[in-house]
C-alpha cells in the first residue's frame, strides 16, 4: 500500500507543464501575409477568436474576433513578436491564410509557407488564398460581427454549385505542389461592395506569381482539368439563352502521346446534365433531337473557353498549371525523368486535343409546349 | 452454574430461573393448572417473541384435558399428544433452557417432570414481499426477498422445484447465529466452485453478520479492487438464472441481498428484463448501457484535458463556445470539475439518506439551484454542469449499484489523470483500469470473462442481447461457458 501510494505521488512531481487553459490562449483563424513598410520585413496578421463572453447580452452588437498585426523579418519571428500583444497563440485552429500578391511577386512562395508547414500545430488542411489587397484590410473585412477568416473558407463550399471556384488549395498540397512540378492556380480573395467574394486567381510557377486569371479562366481551367463538381454553362440558340447545370462527372480520361519530343494531350470528359433554363419560346424539350441540339451547344461553349484557356496557360503564363504533368509522369516516365526540367516549355508546345461530352438527363419540371 | 441439571419441583424451577434471568424484564412466566390430573405447569418466554393465538389454543387444550377412566393416560403422554404439533425437543438443564428461551421459543414445565418442553411458537416478523426497490424493472417480476431466510429459500423453491436444486444451511457468528444458505443446482455448478465457496465460508464461520454485505466482503477473492466481484441482488428471477447459469447463490439470515458467486463485468451490465423485452430493444438498452459507463468514467476527464491540455482537437467553435463559457471562471478545469462532482456526490448522498420526499427536495435544490448559482456566480462554466450532469446521470443507468459506485470512485481517478498528463493520461488511465480488470478474479474465475468469447458463440450475450432459439424444455437463461 505504502508502494502503491509512493507510485502514485510520483506524477504530482512533475506538475502540469504543458498545461494551458483554452481561455488563456489565442485561437487563430486566419493569418494574412503582407508586405512591410520596411523594405526586408514582412507584415503578419492574425486574426483571433474573441469568446463571445458568459451572459447574453454581450453576445450581441460584439466582434468575435481581433487581428493583431506586427512586422519582423521572418514569420516566426513576427508570431512571437506577437506575444507581446496578445495571450499565447495557438494554430491549431488556423483555417485560412491569405497572401499579399505583393509578397508573392518578390519572395518565393516556398519561403512565405514554411514556417507553416514545419510547424506542426498548423493543420495541413488549412486554405491558402491569394490577395490583391492587403490581407490586413480583408481579414478586417466584417460584417453582421462575422468572422471574415470563416466567411471566406465557408465559401469553397459553394464549389458544387459554380465551377468558378478552384478546388480548395490546402497548405499540404501547395507544399507538395512546390515539391513537384512548381506549377498550380491559387484562388484570389477580394472585397466588392463591402463584401468578401471569391474572384479570380493567381498563377504560380516556380514559387513566383507570373499571373491572374479571372472567373471565367477558373471555370474553363475546372473544365480543362475535368474537375467541374457543378455549375452553368450558359450558352446561346437561337438568339436566346439557356443554361445547362452540370449534375456528375460519368467519365475522364487523359492520355498523353509522344512523337518524339513533342507531346499530344487528349483529355476526354463526360458529364450528365440539366438543362435549367431556357428562353427560347419554342422550346420543346420532349423531343430527343431537341436535347441533343441544346447538347451540341453547350459542348461547343465549353470547347471553345477550354481552347482560350490552353492558348492562354501555353502562351501567356508558359505553365502547366493543369497538373497534367502528371499523366506525363505516370505513362511515360522515362520521358519524364530527362525532361522534367524543361516540362514548362514542353506543356508550352504540346497539342491538346478537348473533347466533352455533355448527356442531358433531365429538363425540369417544364418542357414541351403542351 | 455451567449445564445445572433442573430441579424436580415447578416451585423451585420458577426460583431458579428467575434469580438467573432477573435482569431481563421482558421474559415471562405464567403458570397454568390442569385440572383434570391437579398439576400445574409453567410456560416460560420472551414476551413479543411468541404467537399468542397458537399459545392460547395450547393453553385451552391443556387446561380442558379430562382424566380418561377407561384408558389412563399418565400426565406426561397427555403433554405430549397435546404439543406434539409445536414440539422440539427436551431440555434438561438451566443453560440449554435459557438458550431456547432466548431462541425465540417457548418453554413448558410440568410440576414433577424434570424435563422441560421446548415449543416452537416462534413468530416471525417479517414484511411482506413488495417490488425490489433496487433494481427496478419494467416488464418482469415484481417480487423481491425479504429479510427472512426462510421465506427467501421457499420463494425459489416455489419457482423452482426441480429435486436437483440444494439447498444447504449453517450457523454462523458468535454471539447472534445467523442462518447462512449455499444453493445451487447439482450437476450445473462446477465442483471446483463448489470446493472454493465452502472452503471460504469455513474460513469465516465465526462472523456475526448483519447483512449478506459482510459475508461478500470476508469470501471474495481480492480487497483492493473497487470493482465488486460477487453480484448481490434483491430479485428471484436473476437468483433463478443464475442457478441455472451454474453459479453459487448464498442467502444470509436477515438479508434481502442474495449473493451470487462467481461474477463477471459482463454481468453486472445486464438487466433481468434485457431478456423480458424484445431482442432489438434489449440489445439497444445494453449498448447504452456500456456507453454511458464510458461516460461516466471519462467525460470530466476527457473535457479536462481537452480544454487544458490539447485544445487543438475541439472543433473551432466548440473551442470558441468553451472558451466563453470559461471566460471568467477562476479556477483551472481541473478544480472546476472537482468542485462540481464533489458537490453532486453529496447531494446524491444527502438524497438517499434523507426520507424520501425530502430527497427529492434535496436533489432539486442541489442540482437545479446549485447549479444555476454556480454558474451566474462563475465559480463553475455551464459547461461543466452539464459534463457533471450527465456523468451524474450516466453513472445511475448501471443495473448494479455497487458497480456504479466503483466507477463513480474511478471518474475522480480519470480527472486526476487528465489534470496531470491531458489526453495522454487519460488513456493511460483507461489502459490502467482494463488491465486491472483484466487481472481480477471472482472465485477463480477470469472477472473480464466474456471480452475472450469473440469467436465463441457466448459473445452473443456480453454486448448484445441476440435473439434466442428456441430449445426445447430447456429453460431460459444467458448462455455463459460452464468450467466443468
Amino acid at each position: 500500500m505504502k508502494r502503491l501510494c509512493l507510485i502514485l505521488l510520483i506524477p504530482l512531481l512533475t506538475g502540469c507543464w504543458d498545461s494551458e487553459n483554452i481561455e488563456e490562449l489565442s485561437l487563430v483563424v486566419g493569418v494574412g501575409i503582407d508586405k512591410s513598410k520596411k523594405d526586408d520585413e514582412i507584415m503578419l496578421t492574425q486574426q483571433i477568436l474573441v469568446p463571445p463572453g458568459n451572459s447574453v447580452q454581450e453576445n450581441q452588437a460584439q466582434l468575435k474576433y481581433k487581428n493583431v498585426t506586427v512586422s519582423a523579418q521572418t514569420l516566426h519571428e513576427a508570431i512571437r513578436d506577437s506575444l507581446l500583444i496578445t495571450n499565447t497563440v495557438l494554430t491549431n485552429h488556423q483555417r485560412i491564410i491569405l497572401i499579399n500578391e505583393d509578397v508573392l511577386r518578390k519572395i518565393p512562395m516556398e519561403a512565405i509557407i514554411n514556417q507553416s508547414i514545419r510547424d506542426n500545430n498548423t493543420r495541413r488542411s488549412c486554405h491558402v488564398y491569394l490577395t490583391k489587397r492587403p490581407t490586413k484590410e480583408i481579414l478586417g473585412r466584417s460584417e453582421d460581427g462575422e468572422i471574415p477568416s470563416n466567411v471566406i473558407y465557408e465559401l469553397k463550399d459553394n464549389e458544387h454549385r459554380t465551377n468558378k471556384i478552384l478546388p480548395p488549395l490546402t497548405l499540404g498540397k501547395a507544399s507538395s505542389n512546390l515539391q513537384s512540378d512548381g506549377s498550380f492556380a491559387i484562388q484570389a480573395v477580394d472585397i466588392r461592395g463591402g463584401k468578401l467574394i471569391l474572384k479570380g486567381a493567381g498563377v504560380i510557377n516556380n514559387s513566383k506569381l507570373v499571373g491572374v486569371m479571372n472567373d471565367e479562366d477558373i471555370a474553363a481551367l475546372n473544365w480543362l482539368n475535368g474537375k467541374v463538381k457543378g455549375g452553368i454553362i450558359e450558352a446561346v440558340q437561337h438568339g436566346k439563352p439557356l443554361s445547362v447545370e452540370v449534375i456528375n462527372r460519368t467519365r475522364r480520361k487523359i492520355t498523353t502521346e509522344l512523337n518524339g519530343d513533342h507531346l499530344t494531350i487528349n483529355i476526354e470528359v463526360g458529364y450528365t446534365a440539366r438543362l435549367s433554363e431556357d428562353w427560347y419560346g419554342k422550346e420543346n424539350s420532349f423531343e430527343k433531337a431537341y436535347l441533343k441540339e441544346v447538347e451540341r451547344i453547350a459542348e461547343d461553349e465549353v470547347k471553345k473557353d477550354v481552347k482560350k484557356i490552353a492558348y492562354k496557360l501555353q502562351h501567356d503564363y508558359k505553365t502547366g498549371v493543369a497538373g497534367l504533368y502528371r499523366y506525363v509522369q505516370n505513362q511515360h516516365p522515362k520521358f519524364w525523368e530527362k525532361n522534367k526540367n524543361k516540362w514548362d516549355e514542353i506543356f508550352s508546345k504540346a497539342d491538346i486535343n478537348y473533347e466533352v461530352d455533355l448527356r442531358i438527363v433531365d429538363f425540369g419540371s417544364k418542357g414541351g409546349i403542351k | 452454574m455451567k449445564s445445572k441439571p433442573l430441579h424436580i419441583k415447578l416451585d423451585q424451577k420458577q426460583e431458579e430461573l428467575k434469580s438467573e434471568l432477573d435482569m431481563q424484564d421482558d421474559v415471562v412466566f405464567k403458570q397454568i393448572f390442569i385440572p383434570g390430573y391437579e398439576v400445574s405447569g409453567l410456560f416460560v418466554f420472551v414476551n413479543g417473541t411468541m404467537d399468542y393465538r397458537s399459545f392460547n389454543e395450547i393453553v385451552l387444550d391443556l387446561s380442558a384435558a379430562q382424566v380418561e377412566t377407561r384408558h389412563r393416560v399418565s400426565i406426561e403422554q397427555l403433554v405430549i399428544s397435546k404439543i406434539c404439533s409445536v414440539r422440539e425437543q427436551d431440555v434438561e438443564t438451566y443453560e440449554t433452557a435459557k438458550e431456547h428461551i432466548f431462541d425465540g421459543k417457548t418453554l413448558l414445565f410440568i410440576d414433577g417432570m424434570v424435563k422441560g418442553y421446548v415449543l416452537n411458537l416462534v413468530k416471525e416478523k417479517n414484511r411482506t414481499f413488495g417490488e425490489p426497490s433496487t433494481e427496478r424493472v419494467v416488464r418482469g417480476p415484481k417480487m423481491g426477498f425479504i429479510e427472512s431466510l426462510q421465506e427467501n429459500i421457499g420463494l425459489i423453491r416455489q419457482y423452482s422445484n426441480h429435486p436437483s436444486l440444494i439447498v444447504q444451511q449453517q450457523k454462523f457468528g458468535t454471539m447472534e447465529k445467523r442462518e447462512v444458505a449455499l444453493i445451487y443446482y447439482e450437476g450445473k455448478a462446477s465442483d471446483s466452485l463448489l470446493k472454493e465457496v465452502n472452503k471460504r465460508i469455513n474460513e469465516v464461520k465465526a462472523t456475526d453478520l448483519q447483512d449478506s454485505g459482510m459475508l461478500e466482503e470476508l469470501i471474495e477473492d481480492t480487497a483492493l479492487t473497487p470493482f465488486p466481484q460477487i453480484q448481490n441482488t434483491e430479485r428471484p428471477d436473476k437468483v433463478l438464472a443464475a442457478l441455472q447459469e451454474g453459479r453459487v447463490v448464498i442467502m444470509v439470515d436477515g438479508s434481502p441481498f442474495a449473493l451470487m458467486a462467481p461474477t463477471t463485468i459482463t454481468m453486472l451490465l445486464q438487466s433481468p428484463d434485457d431478456y423480458y423485452e424484445r431482442w432489438v430493444a434489449g440489445s439497444f438498452l445494453r449498448i447504452i448501457r456500456y456507453l454511458s459507463l464510458f461516460v461516466t468514467v471519462f467525460l470530466s476527464g476527457i473535457y479536462i484535458s481537452l480544454v487544458s491540455f490539447n485544445p487543438g482537437l475541439l472543433p473551432s467553435e466548440l473551442a470558441m463556445t468553451i472558451a466563453g463559457t470559461r471566460e471568467n471562471v477562476p479556477f483551472p478545469p481541473f478544480v472546476e470539475a472537482i468542485i462540481m462532482e464533489v458537490t453532486i456526490e453529496l447531494l446524491r448522498e444527502a438524497g438517499i439518506r434523507l426520507p424520501s420526499p425530502i430527497g427529492q427536495t434535496v436533489g432539486l435544490v442541489g442540482g437545479v439551484i446549485i447549479g444555476q448559482a454556480a454558474v451566474q456566480a462563475n465559480i463553475v462554466s455551464s459547461l461543466m454542469v452539464i459534463i457533471v450532469s450527465i456523468t451524474t446521470i450516466t453513472s445511475f443507468t448501471v443495473p448494479q449499484y455497487s458497480f456504479g459506485l466503483a466507477f463513480r470512485a474511478l471518474r475522480f481517478g480519470a480527472m486526476i489523470f487528465a489534470a496531470v498528463l491531458g489526453l495522454y493520461g487519460t488513456t493511460l488511465f483507461f489502459i490502467i483500469v482494463i488491465s486491472h480488470l483484466s487481472k481480477l478474479t471472482s472465485f477463480k474465475e477470469p472477472y473480464f470473462q466474456p471480452m475472450d468469447f469473440i469467436g465463441k458463440k457466448t459473445w452473443k450475450d456480453a454486448f448484445l442481447r441476440l435473439p434466442k432459439r428456441k430449445k426445447g424444455g430447456d429453460s431460459f437463461g444467458p448462455v455463459r461457458r460452464q468450467n466443468s
